[in-house]
């Protein structure tokens, strides 16, 4: 009779156990998918696996007003915006779509038809200076490269088409138009080729490619070959085997800036040691008469003036043997940066000729 | 059957056996703290409730106005989070408060951008106002993303209740629009100025800018006014307060002396802006051009009841391996950490106008739980109870361990007009390396607070974190209250005097009062807690 009892208390405890619940409260069930949506009447494109939703608009369409003239939900879903409300789209705005307690959060933005090249390499190693207002691209290539069959690589805007196309051989013997069409939009780009065979001044750097030079550097390289003319880049690598020629190479200069910074003796070998390794063919360039122009951390390189002026010192360094070509070159005038009209450097110390944006200063 | 009614009283036994057990029986036995002065590695609370810091994450740029429908001040913030993500950070966050002193939290106020492309993927600070014409309070605020065009826009948000919040997804104020940067574009502070029409100052890059508007919805450009020189001045906040227009900005250059909240005062809202003069800055003439506090004290704005000004800003927290790196880790030639705790004081303001901080008045009567204060060591002291005198070199008087909130009130007299004197926290009489404010002599008439890291391995001189100079009180008295609530200190003298600071290892260690080769008096010493 005990024993019974006991199976009987067992029995009620285990059922009292057994009697949760199996399925939540929260309401899932619905979806919460924009299915069209449309301002000022351009339809977007709905991308479900990136929550986004793209509206196309012409080349020239103002942004900062416009009116949801389309928008349907899935069944039962509610949004945080409304047909015929007015969105500011110069930046993306987020749709909040919920149905019960699902919710997805969609990224709507616009994007304006723009035919532009962007960027515009010769031979995968020259790159072109765009003048988005003049479209105009102006490239320098060594001579020894040849003007009749240089491989643009071409990167445009985001659904454009170009012709002729990238990847093709050109003869920029003459200047080469090239046509970006993109729905609206459409620009044609004149592209001019210049063959140097012996640079005027040259920007010099650690990369094969002016392009892999970090982003000042490569602002200041930019800013050299689109401003003097005759201007080439050429890394050290290049400089150091003799490639390029020399004879009328007024001025080589160097900007070097690594995040961090490159300060000391001890910094500068372990980080530039491709600068240190052309040594001789630094020298044998300054004493036939040739000048540097070194900014940032490129400053360090006089330091190491016993490797690269032999037994002169840097108070003592010695005037060229023959008479300098005097360069009386409008490109020179820049008086805000220490240039100085019509002068031979020696060398320059300069921090930094860009400009920077504001906020580097209070990084 | 009466084996089971036995069973059930056995089980019964049982259960009264286990009930019958207290806690006391159970853990380590209490620790004599008031009879050992050596030093203990205390750690702070989760959260804070009077420097208020949320349990998780900390508190970054407030927002404070007075809510005159709820009868409360309201102080928003950006709530900082240690895994900020990339892009989408600083919702902004609310706590509300009577007094300056208890603050209930609101949750969440405005929350970022949901995408990486939204203009709101970060939020910056900014300002709330109500406005009666539409009922509707207003925040406006700064949209924050490097992805955008412009990188800060200021944007708004309205709500009927103070619950929910829609923020305006067409209006947007650009700064390019109007010739300003489209990078810098910040902290919009809105206020009715002298002409009897809303302003909303905002600061862009090296110069604030100036917007009128008479409904607070539609606002049209005024012009430019400097800021300091080349120093990016932030936060900006306007108000009057009896004759006089106060601007405060937080100095945000990147040198040892800056880092700071400072003030100017003008007969007008147009003569605030002709105090950022070209070439240079008209400060008020207050012997610490217009600086209110030390650099532990940043991003400071106001807010009134009609009656009382307050001025809330964040105590920022230091990193380090140790509780002694953290103390010292003060961003002297750089910036400290951003973010901290949340630090009120009160707005004084003088017979001539010019300004400081002093003590909120609710502090003393939340502190109210009185604390037996003990002496455990001394030397150089003439004691008369907890209170005594102090002569010559290293004298000092060594107090029992203090709890996680303390306010430490009592009055220094000095001999003579150079006397110098300090008070040291997380100081055990085996400590190589404690912290003293030194209530400086920097020239006869003249003190400043300093930081210092005593103790035989001290640093001695912690710089850029000193505060400002002061006068040197004409009777040689000084009344000092100083409260504490976890790592946060703040020292008022003599309602000229506001010092915050960061310290660790405040409690469950001991504290002196120390003397610096001259002669002073310590009296009407209490400590009290809650």
């Amino acid at each position: 009779m005990r024993h019974k009892l006991f199976y009987i208390a067992a029995a009620l405890l285990c059922m009292a156990g057994c009697t949760k619940k199996t399925a939540s409260d929260l309401k899932l069930g619905g979806d919460c998918l924009i299915q069209t949506i449309s301002l000022d009447n351009f339809e977007g494109t709905i991308d479900l696996a990136a929550r986004s939703i793209v509206v196309r608009l012409p080349e020239v369409y103002a942004t900062s007003s416009m009116e949801i003239t389309e928008l349907t939900l899935s069944n039962g879903a509610t949004c945080n915006v409304v047909k015929g409300q007015k969105l500011n789209m110069d930046a993306a705005k987020g749709i909040h779509v919920s149905n019960g307690d699902a919710f997805i959060d969609w990224t709507l933005s616009v994007l304006h038809d723009e035919a532009r090249i962007l960027h515009f390499v010769l031979n995968d190693i020259y790159t072109g200076t765009i003048d988005q207002e003049a479209k105009t691209i102006s490239a320098f290539v060594p001579k020894s490269e040849g003007i009749n069959a240089l491989v643009p690589t071409i990167v445009i805007s985001q659904n454009a088409t170009i012709s002729p196309l990238s990847g093709v051989p050109q003869d920029f013997t003459e200047p080469v138009q090239y046509t970006v069409t993109n729905n609206s939009a459409k620009s044609v780009y004149t592209v001019n080729v210049t063959a140097i065979d012996k640079p005027n001044a040259l920007f010099i750097g650690e990369p094969a490619n002016m392009n892999d030079l970090d982003p000042e550097a490569g602002a200041a390289c930019q800013w050299m070959l689109s401003n003097v003319p005759g201007a080439l880049y050429t890394s050290f690598a290049d400089f150091q085997a003799g490639t390029v020629e020399l004879d009328e190479c007024q001025i080589i200069w160097w900007h070097y800036h690594m995040d961090g910074g490159v300060d000391g003796h001890d910094n500068f070998v372990a980080k530039a040691p491709y600068a240190l390794e052309a040594k001789n063919q630094l020298r044998a360039y300054y004493e036939n008469g040739g000048a540097f122009l070194l900014t940032r951390y490129a400053t360090n390189l006089p330091s190491f003036r016993r490797t690269l002026l032999g037994s002169l010192g840097l108070q003592h360094l010695r005037r060229p043997e023959r008479a300098p070509a005097v360069q009386r070159s409008d490109c020179w005038r820049r008086p805000q940066q220490g240039l100085l009209h019509g002068q031979r450097l020696l060398y320059h110390q300069l921090h930094g000729p860009i400009s920077y944006p504001y906020r580097w200063r209070y990084r | 059957m009466k084996t089971f009614f036995q069973y059930i009283t056995l089980a019964g036994v049982a259960l009264a056996a286990t009930l019958a057990c207290t806690k006391e029986n159970y853990g380590d036995a209490p620790k004599p703290w008031d009879e050992t002065a050596n030093y203990f590695a205390s750690a702070d609370e989760k959260g804070f409730s009077t420097y208020y810091t949320p349990a998780i994450g900390r508190v970054g740029d407030p927002m404070p106005f007075y809510d005159g429908k709820a009868g409360e001040f309201k102080v928003l913030y950006l709530q900082e989070y240690d895994n900020n993500a990339t892009y989408n950070f600083h919702p902004i966050w609310g706590v509300s408060t009577q007094d300056g002193a208890s603050y209930v939290s609101l949750g969440e106020v405005i929350p970022v951008g949901a995408s990486i492309l939204e203009q709101d993927a970060a939020i910056g600070t900014g300002c709330c106002v109500y406005n009666e014409a539409d009922a509707l309070y207003y925040i406006y605020y700064t949209g924050h993303n490097g992805n955008c065009t412009n990188r800060e826009v200021i944007l708004r948000a309205t709500s009927p209740d103070f619950t929910t919040w829609t923020k305006d997804l067409l209006w947007a104020m650009k700064g390019d629009d109007f010739g300003y940067s489209k990078e810098d574009f910040r902290d919009p502070q809105v206020f009715k100025a002298d002409d009897g029409k809303w302003h909303m100052v905002i600061s862009s890059n090296l110069k604030f800018a100036d917007f009128v508007s008479d409904d607070l919805k539609t606002w049209s450009h005024v012009g430019s006014f400097n800021m300091v020189w080349d120093r990016m001045c932030e936060c900006p906040d306007v108000f009057k307060m009896g004759d006089w227009w106060y601007f405060i900005y937080s100095e945000g250059y990147r040198a040892p002396w800056s880092r700071k909240v400072k003030y100017m005062m003008a007969d007008s809202w147009q003569g605030l802006k002709d105090c950022f003069g070209n070439p240079g800055a008209h400060w008020p003439q207050d012997m610490h051009d217009g600086v209110l506090d030390s650099r532990a004290f940043y991003a400071g704005k106001t807010a009134s009841n009609g009656t009382e000004r307050y001025i809330w800003g964040w105590c920022p927290t230091r990193t380090g391996a140790t509780i002694f790196d953290r103390n010292v880790n003060v961003g002297a030639a750089s910036e400290p950490n951003w973010s901290g705790a949340l630090v009120c004081h009160k707005i004084l303001q003088k017979a001539d106008g010019t300004l400081t901080l002093g003590e909120v008045p609710a502090m003393a009567a939340k502190y109210n739980k009185s604390k037996t204060v003990k002496v455990m060591a001394s030397n150089g002291a003439t004691l008369n109870g907890v209170n005594g005198s102090l002569k010559g070199d290293d004298a000092y008087i060594l107090y029992n361990r203090l709890d996680a909130h303390n306010h430490l009130s009592f009055k220094v007299t000095t001999s003579n007009n150079w006397d110098k004197f300090g008070i040291s926290l997380v100081r055990g009489t085996d400590s190589k390396k404690y912290y003293t404010m030194v209530v400086n002599p920097e020239w006869e008439d003249g003190r400043k607070v300093n930081f210092e890291e005593e103790g035989e391995e001290g640093k001695h001189f912690i710089e850029g974190v000193d505060g400002y100079n002061f006068a040197r009180p004409a009777n040689n008295e000084y009344k000092i209250d100083i409260y504490t609530d976890n790592s946060v200190v703040v020292m008022y003298i003599n309602d000229v005097c506001a010092y915050t600071q960061r310290i660790y290892g405040i409690q469950k260690n001991c504290w002196s009062i120390n003397n610096y080769g001259g002669s002073i008096t310590v009296s009407d010493l209490a400590v009290t807690l809650y």
